[in-house]
């Protein structure tokens, strides 16, 4: 009776979670909820630059990982080694945009970006440290989240290091 | 090479980087890369800050 019971309430979530993502995707679809970054031309100029930094940062990190697995480093092999060369390729991205000046859209509030990043880094954090706790050290989570506080730190900085908005030279 | 004509123009119609990048859609740093010369820009945002300033290509743009 019970997993009679279980199996109708999985069932039903099953359908109302279907029901709420294609109605998310209908509202994204007719543009009601459309979040669109706009960028300057230096802007995506500079994001080309971001993203061949980080397109080399990846070819020597699988280039490292080839060496590594010549010499018998079994390490190469393991998905948390390939996970965190697409981490390292978009803290490489990321960081160039922010040092840039082309992460943030012309459109996109930066407080608003800090505090979801700062959210989004402490969720995987507390994840991380309870997979620390229960003896797995190196997840994605805690790679995740070292991500994001490595780009939050280069937010910042570079928010501080900025000269005044309207002072001339930069 | 900075353009310090296009300075001079924004100073002349008393905007900031921020009030004429607004005004031609870009961002400040934009401008202010224009005006250091550490950016170049198309001919398309060259003839929006034009439109803006009340000048010709040639008064901001063109190098003697």
């Amino acid at each position: 009776m019970n997993v009679n019971l279980y199996h109708a309430l999985g069932f039903a979530a099953g359908i109302i979670v279907t029901l709420l993502v294609c109605l998310l995707v209908r509202c994204l679809w007719l543009g009601k909820l459309r979040v669109r970054s706009e960028y300057d031309e230096r802007q995506k100029a500079a994001q080309g630059v971001a993203y061949r930094n980080a397109f080399w940062t990846v070819v020597g990190y699988m280039l490292l990982g080839w060496l590594l697995n010549l010499f018998g480093v079994e390490l190469s092999a393991s998905p948390i080694f390939l996970f965190a060369g697409v981490v390292l390729g978009i803290l490489v991205y990321v960081v160039s945009c922010i040092v840039l000046d082309a992460y943030m859209g012309l459109n996109e509030n930066p407080r608003w970006w800090v505090v979801v990043t700062a959210v989004l880094a402490a969720v995987n954090l507390v994840c991380a440290l309870c997979n620390i706790h229960n003896g797995a050290v190196w997840t994605a989570n805690l790679l995740c989240g070292l991500l994001l506080v490595a780009v939050l730190i280069t937010f910042c900085v570079r928010a501080l290091l900025r000269p005044n908005r309207e002072e001339d030279e930069e | 090479m900075k353009n310090l004509r296009l300075k001079a123009a924004r100073a002349a119609k008393d905007l900031s980087q921020q009030a004429l990048a607004d005004l031609v859609g870009v961002s400040r740093q934009t401008i202010n890369g224009i005006e250091k010369g550490s950016y170049n820009p198309t001919i398309r945002l060259c003839i929006a800050i034009c439109k803006a300033l009340d000048k010709t290509l040639d008064e901001l743009f063109w190098e003697e």
